[in-house]
Formats: C-alpha cells, structure tokens, sequence
C-alpha cells in the first residue's frame, strides 16, 4: 500500500490538534494539492485519514453515517473512546472479508465533555491505541523524534501551534514527496476550527 | 548424506522438461560453545553432540582446538568446515611459531583467525568461533567471531545453536546487567564461573535438540589447561 | 511461571510496527477475572479483537454458570476459539495463566491454532522466546513464594527483551495468589 501522505495529531491542555498535507499524488504526478484528508465525523470528533482514496471514502462516509444514527436514535452523541472502538471492530472485521481490508492508517481525534481530549492511533488491520501524540503515513519517521523532544502535558494553543510548524517543516525539508500544502484542524469544546498556519 | 536443496529449473524448461539438482555444500551440524574469562583464568566450554537433521551420528566431537597453553579455539557450526579450519589454524600456527621462534599470543590468534576467516569471504566456513585465551599480563579474555571472521574482545561470549538461551543468562549472571547501578557486581571465581557454564548448558539441552551429551570444559589458568567433563541430557 | 500457590505472567509494552515503535504502553495481557489471567502476542489486532470476543463469551459464561470459569476449561475455550479459525488464523500466541479452586497454578501456552501446551513450570511466548526459554530454564526453582516468583520472573523478562531488539520499552507483572492480584511495573532499558 503505497503511503504518501502525512497525518499527525497530539492532545494539548483542552484541545486535539490534527494536521494532514493535501497533497493527492499518483506515482509521478500530483493529482490535487488542495485535499482534505481530516474528515468531521461530529461536532468534536476528527478523523485524519492516510491511504488509498477510495477506502478513506468509503470507511470515513460509513463512520459518520453510523456516528450520526446513533445519536438520531438514542440522542446522545458517542464518545471518542466508542467512536474508536466501533471504528476498530469494523476495520478488523474488513481484513478478513471478502471485501478486502480498508487500506487507510488514521488517526481519530476528539473532545468530551468527560474525559477531555483523546488521540487514538488506527491502523488498517484495526490496531488501537490511545497516545498523546502519534503520526501516519510517511509522517512517523520524521515527525516521531520532534513530538517525543517537544511534546509537553498541558500544552496550550500557541505552543501546539509552534509544534505542528516545526512538524512540518521537518515534513518538508526531508520527504522526497512535495508536500507543500497543509490542512490543520483543532477540536475543543466549541467544536472544530480549521487553522492556518502557515 | 549429501544434501541437494530444492531443483533449481533451468532456462527453456518452462514446459518442464529439465529440472537439475543444486548440491547445497553447506550443512549444520549444531552445536554450543561458550567461553567466561575472568581475571587470571578463562574456561571453554563445547557440548559434543553431532547432529544432522534430526539424527545424532555421533556423541563424542571435540568442538575445541588446543591452540598452545595460553589460548584455544573453540567452533561451533558445520563440522566439516571446523576440522578444515581448525587444521588451517594449526599449520599456521606451526608456521608462525618456527618463523618468529615463539608462541603465539592471544592477540596474535585472535587477529589470525579473523584473516583466515576473511580470506573465504565469498564461500565462508559455515563455522561460529570464539578463542579463548590469556593475554601477556596474565588476564583472561574471549574473543567471539562470526562467520567470515568479525569479532570483539570480551569477558564473556557464547556461539552457536545455543546462543539465544544462554547469552541472557551470562548478561545477568557476569555482566550484572540488570542491575540499576551495578552495585555488588561478582567477580566470578573459576569455580563460580564453571557451576554457571555448567548451568547454562544444563537449561540450553533441556530445550534445544542440538545441544547435549557431553559438556568438555576446559580451563585455562598460568598453571595450564585441565579438562573437565560433565554429563548432559542424552535425549 | 508457577510458583507455590502463586503464578506470574509477564510481558513487555513496547507495540511496534517491525523497526518503528508506535507506542510504549501497551497491554497485553487482560485479567479476565479475579484469579485468570490471558495473555496474547502477535499481531495486535488480532490481541484486542480476541480479548473482546473473550470479556463477551466469559460474560456469557459467568450469566449462564453463575460462577467464574476456571483456568483449564478457559484454556480449551481459547484453543477452540483459534482453532476455530484453522485456514485463517489469528495471528496471536496466547497464554492462559490462573489458579483453579484449590489454589494450585494453572499454566498453558498455545500457538496460533490452539494447540495446548500445558506446562506445570513455566510458558515463553513471543519474539524472544527462545531467550526468555534459556533464562526460564536456569532461573526457575520449584514451589518459590511470591517475592522470589516476582524476582525471577521480571529478572528473566529483563534478560530476554534487552536482547531483543523487537521486545522492551517497559514491562508489566501481575502475580496471582489467593490474596489477590498484584501488578508491578519494571522500569526497563527504554529501547
């Protein structure tokens, strides 16, 4: 599964931040550059998702679907937590099917009102865990060491800022892959801001 | 037993007409050596079981090579190419000593061996060593090598089938690597270092086939070298 | 490993992805009820789909019996869950450790298919199994009370994953008696 894209999100003080480049490319040629691989499952949850489009399609428009049922039926809306393990159990029933596996690593990023802030890493065979901070796609081998180095507990906005720049400007200056444009998006208990950041 | 390996198919043999044979020249005919060096004293241990596949021709080999008093070579691996070694070893050894009228020290074999292995850097000695020895001061070293003759001077090395069960074990046992300071470190005393040889060997043939029969202990100390033998699991 | 009306089981927390760590935390071993334990290795999806397909069927089992289930009928149900899936397995080794009614240890380790392997000593599972086989083997001593039990089991879960280059980052042992379970964390080498 060819991996090009970068996604990386971390937990600050009262917020998730997640960032995610735009760029769509199939092998030589860049197909969009202006992508948005964050997608809003609800009010504060978001999925940064990295992979082959047609699977990131199809896994983010079921989950928000289901998402928005739940909380139509029950009017409640889910969890971080309930949201990330129905996402698990339907990745790692879809690896064994006929269907074939969803070939997206992501990472789900949310506020409740209850437990605060969550970062759950996912990957395509249904791997879950709940970390501090975490990236995906070609994201990990560069972003890792930076986010071990800087991140702190209780960060505030304009430190998480500072992070996701520096993040991306490692991103930049060593993946071989253009990846110029970014999409950042911040969740906290007033909902989803996109922020620019550049 | 000649071993062939898989048919490797020949170019034009699609419709499969021609298969040939490739003769495999390598074989491994297991096996453990293990060496502790202390500070005036250094014990070589090797089990003596042959084993090919799932058979045992043979119980009673010696893994060992008595280089001269101070130093000796242990191999574990393919058979066949530890007597070819060992008898390249020995004449150059025999060489070395009428050409400079001396002994070979044990810096001096350790470096030779890592020469003689490199020289088969394209069709090696399927053989895992370790030498063994005391330096010019008097102090035991081992020095552990792969096969086409890297190597590093230690206290402690262990080589062959064996390895994986009884390194951890030395780490604890010799190196004290576990601990959060080092405080109490031991300074293994032969006999101390020879009951955890024997140890270690004990747990090694009670999970790896390969290891077994006989233990040959040989240790090395200013007054020369004393071979002990100790019974292992024959199953 | 068993020790005299106790048992341990132990493992590290690194989760990695071959060469890359992703997380240093991670659990893999469950208590599934006050006096069982089930540990899993391998493919970590595989770990938590059969940890809850377990929590589910012990549920079951616990509303149906009235009664906890015990270590040895646990082990069969394992095996059977895996063999279950015998031409497309779960890419896990599980271990079943726990005491049954009279206190004595139950010990049993599995490979992908459910083939039991129940040992009165001790059960290596995983990456570097091979290693934790040979420091088991020369460290175990027989009816060991829970303050030596601890010290041997972590000292070999020590020995092993710091030789294993795939297994570190932290471990976790949980010792279960008849007083209860305790669960103690080692500080290992961070790598």
């Amino acid at each position: 599964m060819s991996m090009l894209d970068s996604i990386f999100g971390f937990v600050g003080k009262d917020f998730v931040i997640c960032a995610a480049d735009s760029t769509n490319a199939r092998s030589v040629v860049v197909m969009k550059d202006d992508l948005d691989k964050i997608k809003v499952l609800d009010d504060h949850k978001i999925l940064a998702m990295a992979g082959e489009v047609n699977s990131i399609a199809d896994l983010s428009e079921y989950v928000q679907k289901n998402v928005m049922l739940y909380s139509l039926r029950t009017s409640i809306s889910l969890s971080t937590a309930a949201v990330a393990n129905f996402m698990r159990g339907v990745i790692a029933k879809a690896i064994r099917s006929r269907g074939g596996a969803f070939q997206t690593n992501m990472i789900l990023a949310g506020y409740d009102e209850a437990d605060g802030p969550s970062v759950y890493f996912l990957d395509y065979l249904g791997t879950l865990h709940k970390l501090n901070y975490t990236a995906q796609g070609l994201a990990p081998l560069f972003v890792m060491s930076t986010m071990d180095r800087h991140w702190k507990e209780g960060m505030d906005v304009d430190e998480a800022i500072q992070l996701v720049k520096m993040c991306i400007s490692e991103v930049r200056k060593r993946v071989l892959v253009q990846q110029f444009k970014y999409t950042v998006k911040i969740v906290d208990k007033d909902g989803i801001r996109v922020l620019d950041v550049e | 037993m000649m071993d062939f390996g898989t048919p490797v198919l020949e170019p034009g043999s699609a419709n499969g007409t021609k298969q040939v044979p490739q003769f495999n020249p390598y074989q491994d005919n297991g096996g453990t050596v293990a060496s502790i060096a202390g500070d005036d004293y250094v014990i070589v241990a090797a089990d003596t079981r042959f084993t090919l596949g799932y058979s045992i021709p043979t119980r009673k080999i010696s893994r060992v090579l008595k280089i001269n008093d101070k130093v000796m070579l242990g191999t574990a691996g393919m058979q066949a190419d530890t007597c070819a070694l060992h008898k390249v070893i020995s004449t150059r050894m025999r060489m070395y000593e009428h050409d400079n009228n001396k002994r070979m020290t044990f810096n001096a074999v350790s470096q030779m061996l890592s020469t003689v292995l490199y020289y088969k850097r394209f069709f090696p000695y399927y053989t895992f060593n370790i030498v063994a020895g005391l330096d010019d001061k008097g102090e035991g070293w081992v020095c552990g090598y792969d096969a086409i003759g890297s190597f590093e001077q230690r206290k402690i090395v262990c080589n062959g089938a064996g390895t994986k069960l009884m390194q951890p074990v030395f780490d604890n046992q010799v190196d004290w690597a576990q601990s959060w300071d080092g405080a109490g470190k031991p300074n293994l005393s032969l006999e101390q270092a020879t009951d955890l040889m024997k140890d270690a060997f004990t747990s090694a043939a009670e999970r790896e086939i390969t290891v077994g029969d006989t233990l040959q202990i040989y240790k090395i100390t200013k007054d020369g070298i004393q071979l002990e033998e100790f019974e292992l699991k024959k199953d | 490993m068993s020790g005299d009306g106790c048992v341990a089981i132990a493992s590290d927390t690194r989760l990695g992805q071959q060469y890359q760590t992703i997380a240093m935390d991670v659990p893999r071993m469950f208590k599934m009820h006050d006096r069982l334990f089930l540990g899993l290795t391998g493919l970590y999806t595989d770990t938590q789909t059969l940890y809850n397909l377990f929590k589910f069927k012990l549920s079951m089992y616990k509303m149906r019996e009235g009664r906890e289930i015990s270590p040895e009928t646990f082990a069969n149900l394992v095996s059977s869950t895996l063999y279950e899936k015998r031409f497309g397995p779960y890419f896990t080794e599980p271990i079943v450790v726990g005491l049954d009614k009279d206190n004595k240890p139950y010990l049993c380790g599995m490979d992908l298919l459910g083939a039991l392997a129940c040992e009165p000593d001790f059960v290596t599972l995983g990456t570097s199994t091979e290693m934790l086989l040979g420091a088991c083997e020369t460290f175990y001593r027989e009816n060991m009370n829970e303050d030596q039990l601890f010290e041997v089991v972590s000292q070999t879960l020590m020995m092993a994953t710091d030789r294993d280059c795939l297994s570190g980052w932290g471990g976790v042992v949980h010792i279960i008696s008849k007083e209860g379970i305790t669960t103690k964390t080692i500080k290992t080498r961070q790598d």
